[in-house]
């Protein structure tokens, strides 16, 4: 195994960091993220003249400690992340080995919702769905592993079309092994590792999407902090009260680049050709 | 002849991909209810929304919808908006301009970036110039574009009052906006172009070419070069589709008269026959740009034949 | 016809240099003399069919300065004669109108009898009659023209809101509208107001040019633009540089940053009401007064005045507006312990409330200071947010489960406004339903005796005020920013008629 190298052991660092905030949120953050206090909003961080004792990263718009909300608006972001991520694995994967083993009319029919759904303009269909049928964890996890079942899907079916007339896999079909059992045992191993790369990689693009979408007004619970929410609610106040929405946004950076480097990290572990 | 084909081909395909689509939209905007409330006065009278309902043809059923919609779309009429009671073919191409100049020139500073940053993290791979290109890009795909984009605001026009604030009055204006929107695209370009140059360079070829003693900077345009473009086309085919798609939000913020603020606005009013038509176009540009990636592969790489 | 679109514009085929030139000029480089006036809007003008006016702002502050009425409305609540001179009840369904002569629309056809007789009969035909409320608001059956200069409406049943409503039932040159498609008559209008239409450059703005021939003489400033910036801090941004001369929608937050060396803050108290909403037709314990009542009690309104609201306003004190209302009425105390008492009283404690919001501006943060409120007198609120075509839907179904944050916006009108909480009103969202307040409203509407129909009217304002069928707020402030060269006194309704305006200096 080769050793980490920095930009993936700072991806490893930044996701660990972002998990245990999530996990330990009610321990590390000073205050309950949805008590308000009027008379102290828009307070500035303790380090700007004018600042309110007792929140380090200042106060939103209706006197809520920010640095709170920060720490649990980790909590929406990674698991709808990931949530998102894991449902677009399983719809996309099983759609690209479906496609690439059977080829035929299934690869006609998998192929052609895979050019749909990539001629489609993803936010506009998010927006509409969100916003009509209202917002909610799941609506949200079902509409981004919509937009991020097409990374997998292609990336299998090709993989897959690359192996399906190996020697083993030809084998095990002429012995008369069934097709459900060739798929899983003989074919799927093969293709975990890109699949892999692609959830990384896919639930960076899901927790910026989700910001999007939180930020555009549809989506998330409005109950519970989330980040793209926070954006939203400071954009109001970039001139004003900044750290509204820059704290936010940071966060969401730092969780998007640790997820992108630890994907990067995985696939040159996983493929040692590859020099990116 | 194959040309020929690989036209029909494609057409076909397209036409298959456009249908599939349409019918998307059409299913998601009718599931969501009725338009009717939204753009009449809480105090409307039954008989008028009836009445209303009917002069946009919404009291027929849904496969009756569809398939005049079809029927006339064929014909190149796309509907009348409910909203702005103008023919939608004419509201989308009217904005389909802002809409493209900001995505070609987001799209050109993506490229001329991406290609510059990738070529120069390639050649000096492991420096500290290396460095300093994969940190700028994974900063760049990590950081939220809107985000981005408020930032840009404050500091550059806000602050040192170098760009406009929105709209697109000025020839700057389309500044803020375009590098927003490119810097995902930059960032993706340069990784993409880094890693197919670093696999170039190790190619036998291209020793071989060096060995022969050819000049270093012809080998790397001639032959490095040349063979790191069929990965960069396939993605800036992808790219600009994407480009077009993610112009929704920032158009938004700069207020940018494009179709991505108009279909924003037909989502939020259930304008249906906008709302379908803006996003058959911006479907069609996707399937364009693709095609012409498609037949662009052949110029570069002669092996590669179209079907 | 609408402007062109941008594709033809080779902004940068011209290089390097030129984009350094550019670079230099000043912004708004116009001449600073002939300047247009330019008014910032959040929203896009959508569509320029005068019988198709969505919104006060800015569809309707672009109609009202291309095409006139017969009527205006004064800020006291008077009308003044526009393309009416004069107006009787001659009988108690026949309202007589005497037209002002010698006004010509701006493509030359003249005003006349027959003009407001097709303008009035096409707002009563679909798709224009699902828009314009003239005919049901006002029981009109039928408009004659008695003579060139005189008009006759026939309403059904005595009407006492004619000038109302026709204050927004604007004229244009009817052979244009007759002979012309209907998408160019809604993009290329034709009326007889101060100003006269140039351009619409869809998603981004339109222009209007002073109207020389009007008939009260051409309006102060000549060039006016109607511009669309959706983000308000760009809006601010480009009132500071001098390149906007009104910005709509200033929140009371960002008041402050309106302010500059070229302009001020303006405000004024709007009329929409801002309320929480209380459903009849969700939860059983909302149909408890006392309930009503303690919620009223549990909310922080002057708190939430001076911090949410930056002190720019004044809480509601009775469901008419000023100057009509009840000066007896006053906002519930703030005094959570007589909430939870009275929720006690009522036996209904801690149960779980629906707490619904849109996206009006500051919806969100006012709905999540009455939730916290209510949580701290022991109710468990839940926030949910709706998109503006489900919160609409809600609203004309009746579906709300607790309460929603709404405001409801009516012209100076006792009638019209105590009208909304009456059982059969279609706009009745909360589903108030109480027949003795239904029959005290009913009579007041077809008593023509002025003193008569006060007294019932206060009778009704009174009662439904101690109903609560609402959660008292306040009126939301119309906050403007203005250039300083700018001499404009803003209405409390939306509406911008910046023919009113004048430059200074």
């Amino acid at each position: 195994m080769k050793r980490m190298p920095p930009f993936g052991l700072l991806g490893a660092g930044l996701i660990t960091l972002a998990v245990a905030t999530a996990v330990l949120a009610p321990v590390v953050a000073p205050t309950t993220p949805t008590r308000l206090d009027l008379r102290a909003r828009l307070s500035p961080p303790a380090w700007v003249v004018g600042a309110k004792p007792g929140h380090l990263l200042g106060t939103d718009n209706v006197g809520r400690d920010v640095l709170s909300r920060v720490i649990y608006g980790s909590r929406i972001s990674l698991s709808v992340g990931a949530a998102a991520a894991v449902l677009g694995m399983l719809i996309g994967s099983t759609m690209g080995l479906l496609a690439g083993y059977f080829g035929q009319w299934v690869d006609a029919v998998i192929s052609w919702l895979i050019n749909v759904q990539l001629a489609f303009p993803f936010t506009l269909l998010a927006i509409f769905l969100l916003g009509t049928v209202g917002g909610g964890f799941g609506a949200v996890v079902v509409v981004l592993a919509l937009a991020t079942w097409v990374n997998y899907a292609r990336i299998v079916r090709g993989e897959v079309l690359a192996i399906r007339s190996r020697d083993y896999v030809l084998a095990a079909r002429a012995v008369g092994v069934p097709t459900g059992r060739t798929l899983l045992r003989y074919i799927l191993p093969n293709v975990a590792g890109p699949i892999v790369v692609v959830a990384s990689f896919s639930t960076a693009q899901a927790i910026l999407t989700q910001a999007a979408l939180s930020f555009l007004g549809v989506g998330i619970d409005p109950s519970v902090p989330s980040w793209g929410a926070m954006l939203n609610e400071g954009r109001a106040y970039l001139q004003s009260a900044w750290w509204i929405a820059v704290f936010p946004g940071l966060a969401i950076a730092l969780t998007v680049l640790g997820a992108n480097l630890l994907g990067d990290w995985l696939r040159d572990w996983l493929d040692p050709r590859s020099v990116a | 002849m194959t040309l020929v084909i690989f036209l029909v081909r494609r057409l076909a395909g397209a036409a298959l991909v456009l249908l599939g689509v349409s019918l998307a939209t059409f299913l998601v905007a009718h599931t969501t209810g009725d338009p009717v409330t939204l753009l009449v006065p809480a105090n409307a009278t039954e008989a008028a929304r009836a009445a209303l309902r009917a002069h946009f043809g919404l009291d027929q059923s849904w496969p009756v919808q569809y398939g005049l919609f079809i029927l006339h779309a064929l014909g190149g009429d796309l509907g009348t908006s409910f909203v702005y009671r103008q023919p939608v073919l004419d509201l989308v191409l009217n904005r389909l301009g802002a809409t493209f100049e900001l995505a070609f020139v987001a799209f050109a500073i993506a490229l001329v970036l991406g290609v510059g940053l990738g070529m120069l993290a390639a050649l000096k791979r492991g420096t500290a110039v290396d460095a300093c290109v994969t940190a700028f890009t994974m900063v760049g795909l990590a950081v939220p574009p809107f985000w981005l984009g408020l930032i840009l605001v404050i500091v550059f026009a806000v602050r040192l009052q170098l760009f406009p604030v929105s709209g697109a009055d000025t020839a700057l204006s389309v500044v803020l906006p375009a590098v927003t929107l490119s810097l995902q695209s930059t960032a993706r370009i340069a990784r993409l172009l880094r890693s197919a140059m670093i696999e170039v360079l190790q190619a036998d070829y291209m020793r071989t070419a060096r060995a022969m003693g050819l000049l270093r900077s012809r080998v790397l345009w001639v032959h490095g070069f040349r063979n790191a473009l069929i990965p960069l086309v396939t993605m800036a085919g992808l790219e600009l589709g994407d480009l077009i798609s993610s112009a929704v939000v920032i158009e938004a913020i700069f207020a940018w008269p494009g179709i991505g603020r108009l279909a924003i606005g037909a989502v939020e009013q259930r304008d249906f026959p906008l709302l379908q038509g803006s996003v058959l176009v911006a479907a069609v540009c996707f399937i364009t740009v693709n095609l012409v990636v498609d037949w662009l592969y052949t110029r570069i790489d002669p092996r590669v034949v179209l079907r | 016809m609408i402007e062109a679109p941008r594709l033809d514009r080779r902004r940068f085929s011209q290089g390097a240099a030129a984009l350094a030139a550019l670079m230099a000029l000043p912004r708004g480089a116009a001449a600073a003399d002939g300047k247009p006036v330019v008014i910032a809007s959040e929203e896009d003008v959508s569509t320029l069919d005068p019988h198709l006016i969505r919104n006060n702002h800015p569809i309707g502050s672009v109609i009202w300065s291309v095409f006139d009425s017969l009527v205006r409305r004064n800020p006291d609540g008077t009308h003044e004669p526009r393309l009416a001179l004069s107006w009787e009840q001659a009988e108690p369904t026949r309202w007589r109108f005497k037209l002002r002569p010698n006004v010509k629309f701006q493509n030359g056809e003249a005003f006349n009898a027959d003009a407001v007789v097709f303008n009035f009969n096409r707002m009563n035909v679909s798709p224009y009659n699902a828009e314009s409320q003239l005919w049901p608001g006002t029981n009109l059956t039928k408009v004659v023209a008695v003579d060139p200069m005189t008009v006759d409406l026939v309403t059904s049943e005595p009407t006492i809101n004619m000038l109302y409503w026709l204050e927004e039932a604007f004229i244009g040159a009817p052979k244009y509208m007759a002979d012309t498609a209907p998408d160019v008559v809604g993009a290329h209008p034709i009326g007889s107001g101060p100003y006269g239409f140039v351009s619409w450059k869809q998603g981004d703005r339109v222009t209007l040019t002073a109207n020389p021939n009007y008939w009260n003489g051409a309006p102060p400033i000549k060039d006016v633009v109607f511009r669309d910036i959706p983000e308000l801090s760009s809006r601010l941004n480009e009132l500071k540089a001098g390149s906007v001369d009104i910005v709509v929608g200033v929140t009371p937050d960002t008041a402050a940053e309106a302010k500059s060396n070229n302009s001020r803050v303006v405000s004024t108290n709007g009329l929409r009401k801002m309320h929480m909403g209380i459903s009849f037709t969700g939860l059983d314990v909302l149909k408890d007064k006392r309930v009503r009542q303690a919620l009223n009690h549990a909310v922080d309104v002057p708190t939430m005045i001076e911090t949410l609201q930056g002190g720019m306003t004044k809480p509601l004190a009775s469901l008419v507006n000023p100057p009509n209302n009840d000066p007896g009425l006053k906002p519930f105390v703030y005094d959570p312990d007589k909430a939870k008492a009275l929720l006690k009283e009522a036996g209904h404690e801690g149960f779980e409330l629906p707490v619904a919001y849109g996206r009006y501006p500051g919806a969100k943060e006012v709905s999540e200071a009455v939730a916290s409120y209510l949580e701290a007198v022991g109710l468990k609120p839940k926030l949910e947010a709706y998109e503006t075509g489900r919160f609409e839907e809600m609203l004309k179904q009746k579906a709300f489960k607790g309460i929603y944050y709404y405001g409801w916006a009516s012209l100076i009108n006792p009638s019209v406004e105590l009208v909304i909480l009456t059982s059969d009103a279609v706009d009745n969202s909360a589903g108030y339903n109480n027949p003795d307040y239904d029959k005290l409203v009913k009579t007041a509407s077809v008593t023509l005796d002025e003193p008569k129909r006060a007294a019932l009217l206060k009778q009704a304002e009174d009662f439904i005020w101690d109903e609560c069928p609402w959660i008292y707020l306040w009126y939301l402030p119309a906050i403007f920013g203005l250039s300083n060269r700018l001499d404009y006194q803003v209405r409390p309704d939306d509406y911008i008629e910046i023919y009113r305006a004048k430059l200074t200096g």
